[in-house]
């Protein structure tokens, strides 16, 4: 029972880090970016390049992939988001939409992932199938790792937006973009930072999944309905509605799969229903201040 | 009327000038065609007349293919009614599902559509004794529309091409009534249309019926057009996509844009497919493919019709003033 | 009202148009191509060789496997073709991408057979698309040879075009009840991918079998792709089974099972999966020493010993950098299945074709290729199955006892 419930808590907080990257670019421009999880496939191409090509540990490729995924979504958002902004509502998530399609074809080119699946095996790769045992619970050790990172990130995301002034701009964008633009925000910019850190943060992610799951193009896709429950389990735009949704379903979820009997083929049914639920009764969500 | 006559002038022009190109290809490809014009219709009343963007109407294709699937295989009914009830099943299923999720707007919308639509996904790959989980189903019996038999490339192509040409003529005067003009009010502003009297859940579940039941209706024809179906065909995320793609990039909230978005995506992707440029790697046709759609949808912001009647516009603007010119002059 | 019908009537022309040039340029840049060939190279060239088709995942999750197909084919035909190829002429191989969706793989399919030129086809891969792939076919009146396609269903419907020279789901475990009746297990946990696979392995292989021997089984299904399977391994321990049996569509699944097992610290005797994901190197490059001891039943692919299958895995090896598994030994065995029918088919025909790979009964690396009816199964080859077992990075073939290069090994228990 406990084990289960950690097991719960370890996948939900990596559904965190993913879902808090979805959840600032929704809070401050609206869109839902279909290509979210593409960025963490993204991320664990970084992590398993640089461990190929150097040796590199995936925790310290992080900071590549957060620079990698940080560009991608700064010019995906420039270059396309932004412009498609102009139309309808539903054009951001087309663009969005073709984007994945884009970059899922583009990292299957031979000279990137290529069609395989890949995986991060070698003799000097502390996390392989590494366990932590600590007190009668065991841990995938990465796993433990992410989880650890995720608190990090959240510390570090709010001091981000309450103390400096490019977080304080985000913050004034996602609130009121007119009222931004008059003080002398550029909101254009702000908007572009923030799909870049959206996206980084799913390169985080990326990077901690690496070194337990496959590493394959179209992987991606995998994550995308997961990260849309919790963002709006949380609240869209909530950054600890994010963390705490995440955990919420990675324990659903781990429950659900051991615990109902038949319940492991109905895996993803049961996050589905608790997200229907929220939806439905609290449609701002657990934490959600009204967008 | 002149809609009809025109309809009918382009069906019989599609319908003689199709099958002196077409070998068994091609009449897939303008098929396949066909059938996404009528999802694209279908999403269009609710997503492009009503304003209610759905994410989920795979789930209506799915009642619609699996229940045609299983009544041709097991009843042996006429097409013809196969394609109505599929239909009815699909929009009976809208209502219950629009009562719960019409409090919900914009965004929010589409995701509840999303996740109902995944869990009978999730559902529809576990039941095995209804829709035979994710062996899938295979069509065990020819089908007669109205009698005639219905199983070659060409029978279903003709049968695509009349089916087709009387859903656009439906919704063409469906937009035309003065339900039609509620479906706009409602997606115009929800609060306007309450002030004026309209009924707006009431408005929103017709519409909701309408696209399902048209959803569901085509989809039991993908279904017997394929003769086989299972959960992955029929279920996933990118099916209820596809449905957007070819409405908003042909013109969402118009008649013809699903027809003139079906027409140019799937020949698109076919050509593409095809190219010798693009042999090189397996996955470049698709990459382009992508990045077709990212240009299209940023340069021509309203789509394929809106960028030609901007572009007529635009003539037109210049015929007048070359006519001031020389007037003045 | 007439602006709008007028502006009607014009883009319904533009599609059509749009249509028209899209299809009719496919038309007329491969006339030009053959228009080419016969003017400026020596007459008759196009003439000269003969078509194969093959409908494979070149794109999406799946494309690694279109991949290794396309080696292995490609391997095969150059050997045939540098050999003198068939009747005097090359073979010449046309591969349509199915993104692994049926009814991409439908139109794909449909394309293969409005060429003319297209004597036979082959590949298919999933079972979703090998069905569809044999329906259009049987349609078509075009001779398909499955080579990797399980799907019952496909010789199980009567076709007669249609032929499969790799074992079905339902045999794949034909070895493995053989194994159980002799040393039968006290209860089997399942762990079932519910894709078509997976779902036609139990109804065709196991539900008979466990209903007739009464073992104690439990079947938990997990969905094709799914990451987190430790809540499922967790459930399987709970029954405290001596056998776990996995099965994978590919090795990704196989991969994440085990390592799953190993996290939960599930320790039944016996590891056995089911072909397919559990059999190619693939698995054990993935899953490293968890893979060890774990054991799959499935196609036998040939005698390992044999000159023409170390031959063929030399060269594939040295050629491809990788060793050649399940998929490139059936990929290539079928090349000289067809190679052969070519050779003996009376005329160059569909019709005549077909009448030949009825005659077949040609030893290849994939084993003796003869297709026949049996338990309710027409032109379906009766491919060996066996046991095999991951010991030291290799496949080990370890029942039934004639084919068997050692015994089995035990599992010995995560060293954690």
């Amino acid at each position: 029972m406990l084990q289960t419930l950690f097991d719960g808590m370890m996948i939900g907080g990596i559904y965190a880090i993913i879902a808090l990257g979805l959840t600032i670019i929704f809070g401050v421009m609206k869109v839902i970016n279909m290509s979210h999880g593409d960025f963490v496939m993204i991320g664990m191409f970084v992590a398993y390049f640089l461990f190929k090509a150097i040796g590199l540990d995936p925790f310290l490729s992080m900071f590549v992939a957060v620079i990698v995924c940080f560009f991608i979504g700064f010019f995906l958002y420039k270059f396309f988001v932004e412009k498609a902004k102009k139309g309808r509502d539903e054009n951001t998530l087309l663009v969005t939409a073709g984007s994945s399609i884009f970059l899922v074809n583009f990292m299957a080119l031979p000279f990137l992932l290529g069609p395989n699946f890949l995986r991060m095996t070698g003799e000097n790769l502390y996390w392989e199938n590494k366990l932590w045992k600590i007190g009668g619970i065991t841990f995938n050790a990465s796993f433990l790792m992410g989880f650890i990172i995720t608190g990090l990130l959240i510390v570090i995301l709010h001091l981000f937006l309450t103390r400096t002034d490019t977080g304080l701009a985000i913050r004034a964008a996602s609130q009121e973009q007119m009222a931004a633009t008059i003080i002398g925000i550029n909101v254009s910019r702000i908007s572009a930072l923030t799909f870049g850190l959206g996206a980084a943060f799913a390169g985080i992610a990326g990077c901690v999944l690496a070194t337990t799951y496959p590493i394959y193009a179209s992987i991606g896709s995998l994550f995308l309905v997961k990260a849309f429950v919790i963002v709006v389990l949380g609240g869209m735009g909530s950054i600890p509605g994010a963390a705490i949704g995440g955990l919420i379903l990675g324990i659903t979820e781990s429950f659900g799969a051991t615990y109902i009997p038949g319940g492991t083929g109905y895996r993803d049914v049961f996050g589905l229903i608790l997200f229907l639920l929220i939806l439905l009764y609290r449609p701002h969500g657990l934490f959600g201040k009204g967008v | 009327m002149r809609a009809v006559l025109y309809t009918l002038g382009a069906v019989i022009l599609v319908g003689a000038i199709v099958p002196i190109f077409a070998d068994i290809h091609i009449y897939s490809v303008v098929t396949t065609v066909l059938i996404w014009i009528m999802f694209g219709h279908a999403w269009n009343i609710l997503g492009g007349f009503t304003g209610q963007i759905s994410f989920g109407h795979a789930m209506f294709l799915a009642i619609g293919a699996y229940s045609a699937m299983i009544i041709t295989n097991h009843l042996q009914l006429d097409m013809f009614l196969t394609l109505i009830l599929g239909g009815l099943f699909a929009g009976l299923f809208s209502l219950p599902i629009g009562l719960l999720i019409f409090r919900l707007r914009g965004p929010y919308f589409g995701l509840g559509t999303l996740a109902i639509a995944e869990i009978i996904h999730i559902v529809g790959r576990n039941w095995k004794s209804v829709t035979n989980g994710g062996e899938g189903m295979m069509l065990l019996s020819v089908p007669k529309f109205l009698g005639i038999q219905i199983s070659s490339k060409d029978e279903y192509f003709y049968l695509a091409l009349i089916l087709t040409a009387a859903v656009s003529l439906f919704c063409y005067f469906l937009m035309k009534s003065k339900t039609g003009y509620m479906f706009i009010a409602v997606r115009e502003s929800q609060e306007s249309a309450e002030a004026i009297g309209i009924n707006t859940i009431l408005v929103k579940s017709k519409a909701f019926f309408i696209s399902a039941f048209l959803a569901g209706f085509t989809g039991a024809f993908y279904g017997l057009y394929n003769k086989f179906i299972d959960p992955d065909m029929t279920l996933t995320v990118s099916m209820s996509v596809e449905m957007i793609f070819v409405t908003v990039l042909g013109g969402i909230g118009t008649i013809l844009g699903p027809v003139i978005g079906a027409s140019i995506l799937i020949t698109l992707q076919e050509w593409l497919k095809d190219m010798d440029v693009l042999q090189a790697f397996p996955s470049l046709y698709l990459l382009i493919y992508g990045l077709v759609i990212m240009f299209v949808i940023v340069y021509l912001p309203g789509g394929i019709v809106d960028g030609i009647n901007q572009l007529k516009e635009r003539l037109s603007k210049r015929r007048r003033r070359d006519i001031e010119y020389t007037q003045s002059g | 009202m007439f602006k709008l019908v007028n502006r009607g009537l014009f883009a319904l022309l533009f599609s059509l148009f749009l249509l028209l040039a899209g299809c009719s340029s496919e038309e007329s840049s491969s006339s030009e191509g053959s228009a080419n060939n016969g003017n400026d190279e020596q007459t008759g060239t196009e003439q000269d060789t003969i078509k194969i088709g093959a409908v494979l995942p070149m794109t999406g999750g799946s494309a690694v496997f279109g991949e290794k197909f396309e080696q292995a084919y490609t391997l095969a035909i150059e050997e045939i073709n540098e050999a003198g190829g068939v009747k005097g002429r090359m073979l010449e191989l046309v591969i349509e991408d199915s993104q692994e969706k049926p009814d991409i793989g439908k139109t794909a399919t449909e394309k293969l057979v409005a060429d003319e030129e297209i004597m036979i086809m082959t590949g298919g891969r999933s079972s979703g698309v090998t069905l569809v792939q044999a329906q259009v076919a049987e349609e078509n009146k075009v001779p398909y040879i499955i080579d990797h396609g399980t799907s019952d269903l496909a010789t199980m419907s009567g076709y007669e075009y249609v032929f499969r020279m790799n074992p079905t789901s339902g045999m794949y475990v034909t070895a493995l009840k053989d194994y159980l009746r002799k040393n039968p297990p006290e209860f089997i946990v399942h762990v079932n991918v519910d894709n078509a696979f997976g779902e036609a392995l139990y109804e065709y292989g196991l539900k008979d079998f466990i209903a007739e021997t009464g073992f104690g089984y439990e079947q938990l299904k997990y969905a094709a792709g799914e990451l987190d399977l430790k809540p499922v391994m967790e459930t399987a321990k709970s029954f405290n089974p001596d056998i776990v049996l996995m099965t994978a569509g590919d090795d990704n699944d196989a991969t994440q099972l085990i390592k799953a097992a190993y996290e939960v610290d599930l320790n039944p005797k016996l590891f056995i999966g089911t072909g397919a994901g559990h059999s190619i190197i693939g698995f054990y490059e993935q899953a490293g020493e968890l893979a060890e001891t774990v054991l799959t039943a499935g196609p036998w692919h040939g005698d390992k010993n044999h000159p023409d299958y170390q031959k063929f895995f030399d060269k594939f090896t040295e050629r491809y950098g990788h060793e050649p598994g399940e998929h490139e030994v059936e990929g290539y065995a079928v090349m000289y299945v067809i190679a052969d029918v070519l050779e003996r088919a009376e005329n160059l025909d569909r019709e005549s074709v077909r009448k030949a790979i009825e005659e077949t009964d040609l030893y290849t690396v994939f084993g003796q290729v003869k297709f026949e009816d049996f338990d309710g199964y027409t032109n379906q080859n009766r491919a060996v199955t066996n046991i095999a077992q991951w010991i030291n990075g290799k496949l080990v073939t370890v029942y039934p006892d004639e084919y068997a290069e050692q015994e089995i090994i035990f599992f010995p228990g995560w060293n954690r």
